[in-house]
């Protein structure tokens, strides 16, 4: 296993976040009723350079864009570019998450759009996915609680507003309790990979000893050296499988280490953004965070589906006023005609 | 007083003797029976209508079939409507962001405004100056074509001496003009 990459993973993936150089994305998708979606990318950078390949989400020459700069009092520089685009349906956007060939071309992303109707409301849900980067590991909640799975889902300004605020003491404690579980968590979903792919390398052709069930129950000792950094992969690898049977299946050991190496670097090189949505009517369910005017936004990073897929979804309804009043008639006309029959009873 | 009662009398008589002669009794009479007939035919319409409409509570499984429908829209409609609030109750409840830190298109300021300050060499004032690229660009336009307008001046200037000493009495006049301030 290559030990330095696994061993940088956390910090890999904060500098990768703090990076000055990244363009700073947000990706708007105001959803119609009809399914069509008007998406809107505005990003920022220091450097004029918005190249659809350094850009996180597709975008190319049919999008309609619009550049402005902004300098500071220190004569700093910062670029802007808002393009936009109408997608006649999830589909469309799909098309385009297909051929992409942008920052984040290695993940696997999709939208959806689902349309019910209810009689009294008709009900629009809009959904975006990332596929998680491993087959094998652990969900997030195994390891986090409810109020450090909460800090750790946070959008960046709210967390650091929260670290400097009132409760700072508070939310240190979290952050620091969450970066240690978190830390836990991403180890443990690479081993889980690791001996899941190896396990299916090696199927049928090694014993008990070596089974996928016999490599998870020494799971925690793999980690905990990991974490501990206490020797070198190899040699851990070696411990774990025994000194012959590493010999027998290292072929199988590297292809595994291989596998997740590639896995891992897709997943550390995703260029994080923001993602808003505006639904049609009003919002009645979601997972993001909600703001002042009725949309809904969510931080997209890496490490957030690294084992599990990354849903943002919304719901929201219109009211369909027709249906209110002939309901309201039909009750009328029922209602009127049931005591008709029991004043003539009477 | 005689003479009045024996007037009057003549008058009722002379009244009961001359009766009304009707032109075309039987058609008269033929009206008045068809608008007695037209009027219970109206409310005898509207009395079947009413029956029709509400015939089905009459015929058992219609009547508790409408019901039950009935009963089902209001059930569905309470069951509906809670299931929303309880779902805004719950995004309520999550995190409400006032603004977004990231990025968003900031307003600009014109460009002839930016050129005006760089010129009174009053800086810019604090926080930042947005202009947009086609600004930039116009205002690189005009610096071009200004200076390719000058050097033909120049040019023009230096051709023609007459111009150019008229020119340069101009300018000393100015400049005398100036000292004087």
């Amino acid at each position: 296993m290559k030990r330095k990459s696994l061993k940088i993973i956390s910090l890999t993936v904060l500098i990768l976040a703090a990076s000055c150089d990244e363009t700073e994305t947000v990706v708007t998708n105001i959803v119609h009723r009809d399914g069509s979606v008007t998406r809107r990318i505005e990003m920022k950078s220091s450097k004029h350079n918005f190249s659809p390949d350094i850009i996180q989400v597709p975008l190319d020459s049919t999008w309609i864009m619009k550049d402005s700069i902004s300098i500071s009092t220190e004569n700093d520089t910062v670029w802007f570019r808002t393009a936009e685009k109408i997608f006649k349906n999830a589909d469309a956007l799909n098309e385009d998450y297909n051929y992409d060939k942008g920052a984040n071309r290695k993940i696997k992303r999709s939208a959806a759009f689902i349309k019910k109707f209810r009689w009294f409301n008709t009900f629009f849900t809009f959904s975006e996915k990332l596929d998680k980067s491993f087959l094998s590991g652990y969900p997030p909640e195994k390891f986090l609680s409810a109020d450090e799975l909460e800090f750790f889902y946070l959008p960046e300004n709210i967390s650091r507003d929260k670290l400097s605020g009132a409760d700072s003491t508070k939310y240190k404690e979290l952050k620091e309790r969450t970066d240690l579980r978190s830390e836990r968590y991403y180890w443990s979903t690479l081993v889980s990979e690791w001996i899941g792919e190896f396990s299916k390398l090696t199927e049928g052709r090694t014993g008990a000893e070596l089974s996928k069930e016999a490599l998870k129950m020494q799971e925690n000792e793999i980690i905990d050296s990991l974490i501990k950094n206490q020797g070198d992969t190899d040699s851990l690898i070696a411990r774990v499988l025994g000194y012959e049977a590493y010999s027998k299946f290292r072929t199988e050991a590297d292809s595994a280490t291989s596998i997740i190496n590639e896995r891992l670097d897709a997943n550390i090189s995703f260029a994080g953004y923001t993602v808003i949505f505006t639904m049609p009517g009003k919002v009645t369910a979601s997972n993001g965070f909600i703001m002042k005017e009725g949309e809904i936004m969510w931080p997209v990073r890496s490490e957030f589906f690294l084992s599990e897929p990354y849903v943002m979804h919304a719901e929201s309804k219109m009211p369909n006023i027709w249906a209110w009043f002939v309901s309201g008639f039909f009750l009328l006309f029922v209602v009127t005609g049931a005591l008709r029959k029991i004043n003539k009873k009477g | 007083m005689e003479t009045e009662s024996e007037g009057y009398r003549k008058i009722i008589t002379l009244l009961r003797a001359s009766k009304p002669e009707l032109s075309s009794a039987e058609k008269l009479e033929s009206e008045i029976m068809q608008r007695i007939a037209g009027k219970s035919r109206a409310v005898v319409a509207a009395d079947s209508f009413i029956s029709f409409l509400f015939g089905w509570t009459y015929i058992g499984w219609v009547r508790r079939s409408l019901i039950t429908v009935s009963i089902i829209l209001v059930a569905f409609f309470i069951w509906q409507q809670s299931l929303i609030v309880r779902q805004i109750n719950v995004l309520n409840s999550r995190l409400l962001i006032s603004e977004i830190e990231n990025v968003k298109y900031q307003p600009r300021v014109d460009g002839k405004k930016l050129l005006m300050m760089g010129k009174s060499g009053s800086g810019f004032s604090d926080g930042e100056i947005e202009f947009s690229e086609d600004k930039i660009e116009k205002l690189l336009e005009s610096y071009a074509t200004l200076k390719s307008d000058y050097g033909e001046l120049l040019k023009l200037i230096n051709e023609d001496p007459e111009l150019k000493k008229l020119i340069e009495e101009k300018a000393d006049q100015n400049r005398i003009k100036k000292f004087k301030l």
